[in-house]
């Protein structure tokens, strides 16, 4: 059988669409038929009419501030990430002496460490942008300098052969060759990002949905809290697909090559 | 062990004597752990680099980068003349190959031998006196190989390059070589030297001619030998 776009379509994404639709039925009818009460999971339909009701707020407001925290973090988790994986990989005792903190940065619950930030940077939009960093430059910085470290030695041997310096074999050899590694990095942390953001929010702040969450659960609005969180996951989902398509981007451009 | 300016010399042996080790050490890759490498009077190792151009044996052609990008490689590192020049260079190089059409083409979308031949454009273009070929059409059919030989060959006549060639084919050894060194592994394992006295220039039709079988069957039971001892 030939295949259509649409056929494809359909037997990649119907399944899940299929088992989609089943369990948001099945949620629907279960709160419907008092099973549970509304207040502990409300409906689907529930939610998205607070969704539409609460639009102007979510979006114009809070969704703004989630997305200015995540992009900012992200940015500089990116070229912060980038310049010490890079660095790490071309002087040795750099790599030496940072990779222990860089794994202990990562054992420090979150969590407990958000008040400190927020003792330091105050309820500003940098106590945020500090967790997001926090949460979101790890994986960059490993992807980058595991990525280069991948790097061939065969072709390294024909580029030095050549009469390459280290930074000329960085440069024509060592990025290209990291750049799938790099990309996974960037997705992972992307995702990161918007968890970073949201436990930020939760400590303190005025903005964002992490904050409207939460306030919603305190006086047990749950249609508005579970619109907030599904904003949220679709937030991640729409800048993963982002990235994926800046990576599908790349690669196009290099021939089929990834 | 001598090479003069030139001169095409081939290294014979079996799998795993050396034959590569030796050629990456005279790249400069690799630092002898004992003997010297004596190249324009110039011992250091790190000096070489950079000096020589060294075709391994896979084509390592990066698959990110289309023919040209492949073959601008040298230019990128050196920088010693515009890109320009380098790009008509390198055409008219393709165009001799009959690569000329697949200029844009991505290293995925080539065959083995286009490949190696693109390769060997490369290496070329790398410039040096002295170019070290370790078992360049190995992995090439036998007319694509043959179309190959003619080539080279024309081409070295051409210009004053010294070629160091490593091969298992011995009538390649016979047809390409002034010289040809046998090498023989381990500790003991020495160098013979092997001098092919045939005319220049040469062809194909000097297969089947009695001096070159002759010579085939002296090298073959020379390499025997070496190989039992």
């Amino acid at each position: 059988m030939r295949t259509t776009p649409i056929n494809k379509l359909l037997s990649d994404y119907g399944p899940f669409v299929l088992l989609v639709l089943l369990i948001l039925t099945l949620w629907e009818l279960v709160v419907r038929l008092n099973f549970i009460p509304s207040f502990i999971l409300p409906a689907p339909t529930a939610i998205w009419m607070a969704l539409l009701k609460h639009r102007k707020l979510l979006f114009g407001q809070h969704l703004l501030a989630t997305l200015q925290e995540v992009l900012l973090g992200f940015i500089l988790s990116v070229t912060c990430g980038t310049l010490l994986g890079i660095g790490m990989h071309m002087f040795r005792p750099l790599q030496k002496a940072l990779y222990p903190f860089l794994i202990i940065s990562q054992t420090i619950p979150l969590i407990a460490l958000s008040p400190i930030f927020i003792m330091w940077f105050g309820y500003t939009l940098w106590s945020k942008v500090a967790v997001v960093f926090l949460t979101a430059f790890f994986p960059i910085v490993v992807a980058t300098y595991d990525g280069l470290h991948k790097s061939d030695r065969a072709y390294e041997e024909l580029l030095l052969t050549m009469g390459a310096s280290r930074w000329q074999v960085l440069r024509t050899l060592g990025l290209p060759l990291a750049l799938p590694s790099f990309f996974s990095g960037l997705k992972l942390s992307i995702v990161y990002c918007v968890i970073g953001a949201t436990i930020g929010e939760w400590l303190g702040g005025s903005k964002g949905l992490g904050y409207y969450s939460r306030r919603m659960a305190g006086s047990m609005q749950s249609d508005e809290m579970f619109a907030a969180v599904f904003l949220l996951s679709a937030l991640g989902i729409v800048l993963f697909l982002g990235i994926a398509l800046l990576e599908k981007i790349t690669f196009k451009k290099r021939g089929s090559y990834r | 062990m001598h090479i003069h300016q030139g001169e095409f010399i081939s290294v014979v042996g079996a799998s795993g004597c050396g034959k590569s080790t030796l050629f990456k050490i005279i790249a400069g890759l690799l630092e002898p752990t004992c003997g010297e490498i004596d190249f324009h009077s110039e011992v250091s190792y790190a000096t070489r680099l950079g000096q020589i151009a060294y075709m391994p044996q896979q084509d390592l052609l990066l698959p990110w980068r289309t023919v040209m990008d492949n073959c601008l490689l040298p230019w990128g590192v050196k920088r010693n003349q515009s890109k320009k020049e380098s790009i008509t260079q390198i055409r008219g190089m393709l165009q001799r190959l009959g690569l000329a059409e697949l200029e844009n083409a991505y290293p995925q979308e080539l065959s083995g031998g286009m490949k190696q031949r693109v390769a060997f454009l490369r290496t070329l273009v790398a410039g040096g006196d002295l170019m070290l070929l370790d078992e360049p059409f190995g992995a090439l059919d036998a007319m694509t190989k043959r179309e190959m030989h003619k080539w080279l060959l024309e081409l070295w006549s051409e210009v004053d390059k010294t070629v160091l060639f490593i091969t298992h084919d011995l009538e390649e050894a016979l047809l390409l070589s002034d010289r040809i060194y046998l090498m023989s592994g381990g500790r003991a394992g020495g160098i013979q030297e092997f001098i092919v006295d045939l005319p220049r220039p040469r062809h194909y039709k000097l297969n089947y001619e009695p001096r070159f079988i002759t010579l085939r069957e002296d090298l073959e039971r020379k390499l025997y030998e070496n190989h039992s001892h």
